[in-house]
């Protein structure tokens, strides 16, 4: 005997449930079930989610629950405790009871042996949402409207024309079921927390509340040859705020030490709000992956452990911020000392015979910052005298000059800097000189075309 | 001073971002004497470039900037020694060998040898390499450089590829050391300064000059950024992601002269040779050397004596009595003809038109042509232009020069195809060639590229390329703001604003270079010498590089050879009423052939049929304009169908000239004259002018014009206005009225006729043409209506309409159908031994064509569906459609039963059967075969036969049409009720009257003059309804007169002079009833 709940909305449960996995919350307790999976459980442990309903194995339950009709009404009644409304359908096929379920709002209960005949009259379409292969087209080719229709044809000559898959949906048609249940089997959760009888503030009482939960979890994963692939930490405040970081390791990593030292050096480096750090309660969740195979080899040059090299990149992230970390590659772009920074990489193999680009005549220091200069010019646009406020930066007359060199680009990125274009960075337009000044120094300057700004840009040595 | 002989336009395709006049403008604004145009790898703008820069008063200098690859030989040499060398050193090759990109190398034209030299080798370079590539090769270029100037930059620097100097002493090798200069560029770059004392170094080692230029790819620097956007359509890639495949600065614009001079201040000889250099090139385009071909006459005989004798036989059997009027015309015209020394270009064209009788081709001239008797005597063209008194001078005239324009109409598909051939075989693949056609920039495509650059959404952009000019008609409201606050953009917005300057800009650029629909190109010799030629796309068409217009501005004389569906399907249509055995269904009682030449004129059936709007499917005359105008216009004679073709034009419309001629024709308003000396002209139209020739004649008799000034003034009409034209014509029109005492309201009144027309006038010798078609397509229609359905069937798609609506017209006219049927149809349609017309596997969705005409040779009967199958080869899915349309019911099946049967014939007979193969089957498996089937057909299918409404479902997602009853016959009484009124009865209804009608709609119009108005047609069981959509209506009910297949409209009925029409005031979808799966897409002309 087999009850179907089908809750019309549950489409809608399915989407938020995808949308929150979306958004790399799907472990969370609250989200971990859908409500109708919920509601299945609550009466046995054989139950299967198929897409927008799920199937429960109810035999035994007419000694708890009383009749089959109670048992469905049980259901129903528990969903709407819930805030479900659901079709419930009670049968002794799997398949039976999911077309009613589907096709018939309400409470259906149907006789063993009248399977057939219960669903006779159902569109042929609800064959689609059982079967996603159905080829609706043939059947509806052959002018078959319901599952009646279907269930009346002679099972061999439909065997002829449509092979297996043709009797699979007579089958189906006729309210037989074509395969046995599949019960769910709950995934595995990793996850653990600590109510603390008094609230904690800062990081070093956190760091040992961390290591208590951390080293079960860490058994846990080495029992099962996992490793932590996403490291959640929720901490509760004192304000009943839940404030939650997400850490995604680089390689899959199971070391306590390491967890927890990555766990507070990224809550250092984002702590919660000023005025509400206590912490009541702390909660790990771990999103585990197949744990990491490690061969060492003879011939390769040894290199720091990804859990050192992580660690180190934590710190350092940590103290400079993390867009500030990796390693400087150029961007193709004409733009003057554009660049970006690239996470590190662990490269293993290097090419054998770099191509190193030839290494200029002269070195150039380029500024951070562009420093505003004074400049006096001739009616060319030629510098002719050069001035700075900025300390280390000495003026003089030009005694030598090069140039202009012209460069602009990014012309369609308007406005401010901050409105964010190829490194953060508006159109340029501007004319470059190489200068050299009356007191030694030689500097590359520029002149923007729009707003005549002179500018000092790299000291040439 | 300084001339820039390096630059680019738009024409380089997407590598300049200016076109030729602009740039020419640019020029002439900053005094430049000359310009030199190199675009890549061709000439294509070379024409307009030249006419611009002459009326500019710059001297063009041509030439082009050619990809060079190195030879493939010595590229394949190098890979060879490569791995030699690697395997006798055993040491792996550290990097692999890169291909190494093509250069480029910029030629300029010093004479007009250099200029058919330029012109071979890039033909060479386009005609071995598919559309849109290829490369040459130094060895290309021996021995063909005669006349051309190389410039040599910053390539000759790759010592990589040839060594230190090794390009430019290949190129002077090649060239000769006087025609090799090296050139020097500064684009204010970082390094550039080095590659130049490089390049100075190298000229200086092999004594050649240095010459500066500027590699111009835009006329100002505004031009930069669209120059970036076309960068980025060229690499297939957006702003964002371009790097530094972008240009660096916007330096390389058209600089002034001084300028220039300044900026070489260092090597003012560099500067100072470019005028030499300039002093040089002295070739222009102004002689081609293009000669169009000697015809071959009989000896003894010249070109203009041979085309007199056989005008003079042509006349003769043409005009019978060949009278005196006549005489004089053909005189005066070979005359002028002999003069212009044009009788070759007769005497091949005459040529073509013989092929095609040779070959049973149709063929009839149009356009112009049709004014001339010459042609008439020659059987180019069908009208005689004495009786019907066209200007010969609309056609020729010794003012102007230009080489006269014939279009010949063939029927569309492989008989054009086979005329287009035997011109090629005739002169030769460099020989003849197509004209090209130059696809530019427009709304949408502009919007599409122009967002993908910009990188705004793929989203966004899809809909802003719809709304960019998705309707023909723009009101005052159809703007670039309105339409990107239509996708949710705000113009005020800097990247909103970025896209509308960018979009604007970009309008009218050239995109790719495509093949014109039929112009052709013959020569005298090697066309190639003349204007490269290319590949085109479709194999076996050659195309030049420019467009028709600009082969008629060089003066290269083109032959269009235009495909015409109502042709093919007229040819078609006599085939089948004269090879039928008795021709049992003639009611004019002849017995001989029926021949489109001497069909009988004024058949007074095909008048009634005209005077009653029952044209669809007739040529020209079957639109619902022309269906509203025609009971109106009342045709009685051929003249009558002249001017109805004529009529529903833009021309006329715009003008307001319509209702004027229908008031008079119908003695609503008086006939009146703008001035009484024009009422010979105007007196044949009611005194209102309808045709060019009409407006050129105006200009003669009022103003004094010649001939040639008359056609000038069209001209200088026509869609390329030049203000400057304008004025002066105008002047001149306004003095000839003047002096033939013609002025104040009179003259005025004239002025704004020919203002107003001359802009989309039709030429009267054309309507004519397509008079003569209309009539035959009707008097083949009047009496012999199931051929002439049956091959317009054939000839799809063609016309205003969809085959349903053929069929279900053809119903109404008594024509009977015979459904598909896999034993008995042909791939065409076929008219059968009792007069119906069955239907042709061409009409079967998704039936391979091949398979198709498979089926259609096995004229053994097919004994079973599996052997149907096996001989055929046909697929699950076409058996199928097959059975589910009927088409497999002589097996004696219903189509449930077929689609039963179907389903297991198809599916995969297992290892035992494999063997069993049409070729293997044996006379005692066929029998068994037989056996076997006869018992299943015993055994009942178990599927419900299918009812009617699901038969018409079948038909339309099967074949797109039905024989059976019409969709809306099956609701008719349910509609009844709804007070719902059939087609037939809006005939007989008061005018004024609110009504109701229902229908399928089979076609949506919303045209350019109709101010925003839609027509839609509806079509039931008993015939069509015309339905008027106000555009407010249309505003608010968009999607469901859009999108549904069957409307239902509440209306007010307009029934007058015969013309009825439901103006809409509510419009809904109409579903249910059984019919509502009927899969139907309406013709939609937007």
């Amino acid at each position: 005997m087999f009850a179907c709940v089908y809750s019309p909305g549950y489409d809608d449960h399915r989407k938020a449930r995808e949308a929150r996995k979306e958004n790399n919350i799907e472990n969370s307790a609250s989200s971990a079930c859908s409500a109708v999976t919920v509601v299945a459980q609550q009466f046995s442990p054989r139950y299967e989610t198929r897409g927008d309903l799920v199937v429960i194995d109810v035999r035994g339950l007419d000694r708890l629950f009383g009749d089959a009709r109670t048992i469905a009404e049980e259901l129903r009644r528990e969903a709407a405790d819930r805030g479900l409304r659901v079709h419930v359908a009670i049968a002794a096929t799997q398949t039976a009871a999911a077309v009613l379920a589907i096709a018939r709002p309400g409470v259906v209960v149907v006789e063993r042996g009248k399977e057939a005949e219960a669903i006779a009259p159902v569109s042929l379409q609800i064959l689609g949402v059982l079967d996603v292969a159905l080829q609706i087209e043939i059947l509806k080719r052959w002018g078959l409207k319901t599952l009646g229709d279907l269930a009346a044809l002679p099972a061999d000559e439909l065997s002829a024309r449509l092979g297996q898959q043709g009797l699979a949906w007579h089958a189906m048609a006729r309210g037989a079921d074509v395969r046995p249940l599949v019960p769910d089997v709950e995934a595995e959760r990793f996850e653990a927390s600590l109510d603390l009888e008094w609230p904690i503030e800062g990081l070093e009482p956190l760091s040992f509340v961390l290591t208590r939960l951390l080293e079960p979890l860490s058994l846990r994963l080495e029992q099962r040859d996992r490793g932590v692939a996403v490291l959640h930490v929720q901490l509760r405040l004192v304000t009943k705020e839940t404030y939650a970081r997400r850490l995604e390791l680089p390689t899959p990593m199971r070391d306590v030490k390491t967890l927890r030292t990555l766990a507070l050096l990224d809550l250092e480096a984002h702590p919660p709000s000023a005025d509400a750090i206590a912490i009541d309660r702390v909660t790990v969740v771990i999103d585990p992956t197949p744990g990491r195979v490690w061969q060492h080899t003879l011939f390769a040059r040894p290199h720091p452990t990804p859990e050192q090299l992580s660690t180190l990149l934590a710190r350092l992230g940590a103290a400079m911020g993390q867009d500030r970390i990796g390693a400087p590659v150029l961007l193709d772009t004409y733009r003057p000392g554009a660049f970006a920074m690239k996470p590190f990489a662990t490269v293993h193999d290097h090419p054998a015979h770099p191509a190193f680009p030839a290494l200029p005549a002269s070195a150039l220091r380029r500024c951070r910052q562009p420093v505003p200069a004074r400049v006096v010019a001739d009616a060319d646009g030629r510098p002719l005298k050069i001035t700075s406020d900025r300390r280390g930066f000495a003026g003089g007359a030009v005694l030598h000059t090069s140039g202009p060199w012209k460069t602009s680009g990014d012309w369609w990125i308007d406005g401010p800097a901050e409105k964010a274009g190829r490194a953060g960075q508006a159109g340029w337009d501007r004319d470059e000189w190489d200068v050299a000044l009356s007191d030694g120094a030689s500097y590359r300057v520029f002149v923007e075309r729009g707003t005549q700004r002179w500018f000092i840009d790299a000291i040439l040595d | 001073m300084y001339v820039e002989l390096h630059c680019a336009s738009a024409f380089s395709f997407l590598q300049g971002a200016s076109l030729p006049e602009i740039l020419i403008d640019r020029a002439a604004e900053l005094g430049y004497p000359a310009l030199a145009l190199l675009d890549r790898d061709g000439v294509y703008g070379a024409p307009r470039f030249h006419k611009a820069a002459l009326s500019a008063g710059v001297r063009p200098i041509i030439g082009a900037e050619l990809a060079l690859n190195l030879e493939a030989g010595r590229a394949g040499r190098a890979g060879r020694e490569d791995r030699r060398g690697s395997a006798s050193s055993a040491i792996p090759p550290v990097l692999p060998i890169q291909p190494i990109p093509p250069f480029v190398l910029p030629v300029l034209c010093e004479s007009q040898e250099g200029y058919r030299n330029l012109c071979r080798l890039v033909t060479r370079m386009k005609m071995r390499a598919p559309k849109g590539e290829g490369a040459l090769t130094l060895d290309d270029l021996e021995g063909a450089t005669s006349g051309l100037v190389a410039l040599v930059g910053r390539s000759a620097l790759a010592g990589h590829q040839f060594g230190v100097g090794g390009l430019v002493d290949r190129l002077v090798g090649i060239f000769g050391r006087d025609r090799v200069y090296v050139e020097v560029q500064r684009h204010f770059r970082r390094g550039e300064q080095t590659d130049n004392q490089m390049l100075v170094d190298l000229a200086s080692a092999f004594h050649v000059p240095v010459v500066a230029t500027g590699g111009v790819r835009f006329a100002t620097p505004d031009s930069r950024p669209l120059f970036d956007v076309l960068t980025c359509i060229h690499h297939h890639t957006d702003l964002a992601r371009a790097g530094r495949r972008l240009a660096p600065n916007a330096e390389r614009y058209l600089k002034p002269p001084s300028e220039m001079a300044a900026l070489f201040a260092d090597m003012p000889d560099a500067v100072a040779r470019t005028c030499e250099l300039t002093d040089r090139l002295q070739y222009t385009m102004a002689d081609l050397g293009y000669r169009f071909p000697d015809y071959p006459v009989p000896q003894g005989e010249t070109q203009a004596t041979f085309l007199r004798k056989i005008a003079e036989v042509g006349a003769r059997e043409r005009y019978r009595p060949y009278h005196d009027r006549a005489r004089a015309q053909i005189a005066r015209e070979l005359d002028l003809i002999e003069k212009l020394e044009l009788a070759g270009y007769f005497l091949i064209v005459w040529d073509i038109v013989n092929f095609c009788r040779q070959h049973d081709i149709l063929v009839q001239g149009r356009g112009s042509a049709a004014n001339s008797a010459v042609c008439y005597s020659l059987g180019i063209t069908a009208v005689d232009p004495v009786k019907m008194e066209l200007l010969f001078e609309r056609f020729l005239s010794e003012e102007r020069g230009e080489w006269p324009d014939i279009d010949l109409d063939l029927p569309s598909g492989d008989r054009r195809e086979r005329v287009i051939q035997h011109v090629y075989e005739k002169y030769g693949r460099l020989g003849a060639a197509m004209t090209a056609n130059v696809i530019t920039y427009r709304g949408r495509s502009a919007a599409r590229e122009v967002g993908k650059a910009l990188g705004i959404e793929e989203t966004q952009i899809d809909r802003l390329a719809k709304v960019m000019g998705h309707f023909e008609f723009r009101d005052q409201h159809d703007t670039l703001p309105k339409h990107l606050s239509t996708v949710g953009l705000d113009l005020d917005s800097d990247r909103v604003r970025l896209f509308a300057k960018l979009w604007h800009e970009m309008q009218d650029l050239p995109r790719h270079l495509g093949q014109h629909s039929g112009g052709m190109v013959i020569c005298q010799g090697q066309l190639d010498a003349v204007v490269p030629l290319e590949n085109a796309t479709m194999p076996g068409r050659v195309v030049v590089q420019w467009d028709k217009d600009d082969c008629a501005e060089m003066g290269i004389v083109k032959v269009d050879l235009l495909g015409l569906g109502m042709m093919a399907a007229l040819q078609d249509a006599l085939t089948i009423v004269n090879t039928r055995q008795d021709g049992r269904e003639r009611q004019d009682g002849q017995n001989g052939r029926v021949d489109l030449a001497h069909l009988p004129p004024d058949d007074p059936d095909v008048y009634e049929m005209l005077q009653a709007a029952d044209t669809i499917g007739l040529f020209q005359v079957e639109s619902r304009a022309q269906m509203a105008t025609l009971p109106r216009l009342k045709p009685t004679c051929f003249y009558d169908i002249v001017v109805q073709v004529a009529i529903i034009r833009p021309g006329p419309i715009v003008g307001q000239m319509v209702h004027p001629y229908l008031n008079r024709r119908a003695g609503r308003e008086p006939v009146v004259y703008p001035h009484p000396s024009l009422e010979p002209v105007l007196k044949r139209t009611l005194g209102v002018p309808l045709f060019q020739e009409q407006l050129l004649r105006i200009a003669m008799i009022a103003a004094g014009f010649t001939g040639g000034q008359a056609e000038d003034l069209r001209r200088a009409m026509g869609f390329k206005r030049s203000e400057k034209r304008m004025r002066k014509l105008e002047s001149q029109l306004r003095e000839g009225m003047a002096g033939n005492g013609i002025d104040g309201e009179e003259a005025e009144k004239i002025i704004t006729a020919i203002m107003s027309f001359a802009l989309y006038g039709f030429p009267e010798s054309h309507a004519a043409s397509f008079a003569l078609l209309a009539y035959a397509s009707a008097y083949l229609k009047a009496h012999y209506p199931a051929a002439f359905y049956c091959a317009l069937l054939n000839n799809q798609p063609m016309g205003f309409y969809h085959p349903s609506t053929l069929v279900k017209d053809a119903q109404r006219r008594g024509v009977r159908f015979h459904p598909i049927d896999v034993q008995l149809s042909d791939w065409n349609c076929t008219v059968e031994e009792d007069g119906a017309i069955r239907l042709g596997l061409r009409y079967v969705s998704g039936l391979r064509e091949e398979v198709g005409k498979t089926i259609a040779l096995c004229r053994v009967r097919f004994s079973s569906l599996d052997d149907l199958v096996n001989r055929t080869g046909l697929r699950r899915a076409e058996l199928v459609t097959l059975a589910d349309i009927g088409a497999l019911n002589s097996f004696g099946y219903d189509r449930r039963s077929a689609l039963w049967q179907a389903e297991q014939a198809v599916r995969p007979a297992g290892e035992l059967f494999t063997d069993m193969t049409a070729t293997t089957f044996t006379a005692e498996h066929a029998e068994h075969a037989e056996k076997l089937f006869l018992e299943e057909l015993t055994s009942a299918s178990p599927l419900k036969p299918m009812t009617e409404a699901e038969r018409i479902v079948a038909d339309y997602a099967g074949t797109r049409l039905t024989i059976g009853r019409h969709p809306m016959a099956l609701r008719r009484d349910e509609l009844a009720t709804r007070g719902v009124s059939r087609a037939i009865d809006l005939r007989t209804a008061r005018n004024g009257r609110r009504v109701r009608v229902a229908g399928m709609v089979i076609t949506r119009q919303r045209p350019g003059t109709a101010k925003g108005f839609v027509f839609l047609t509806l079509e039931d069981e008993t015939g069509v309804a015309n339905i008027i959509v106000r555009p407010d209506l249309f505003l608010r009910d968009r999607l469901v007169i859009t999108d549904e297949p069957f409307l239902l409209v509440d209306g007010v009925l307009q029934n007058q002079d015969g013309v009825t029409s439901v103006r809409a005031e509510r419009i809904a979808g109409l579903h249910g009833g059984g019919v509502q799966d009927v899969e139907f897409d309406a013709h939609d002309f937007y």
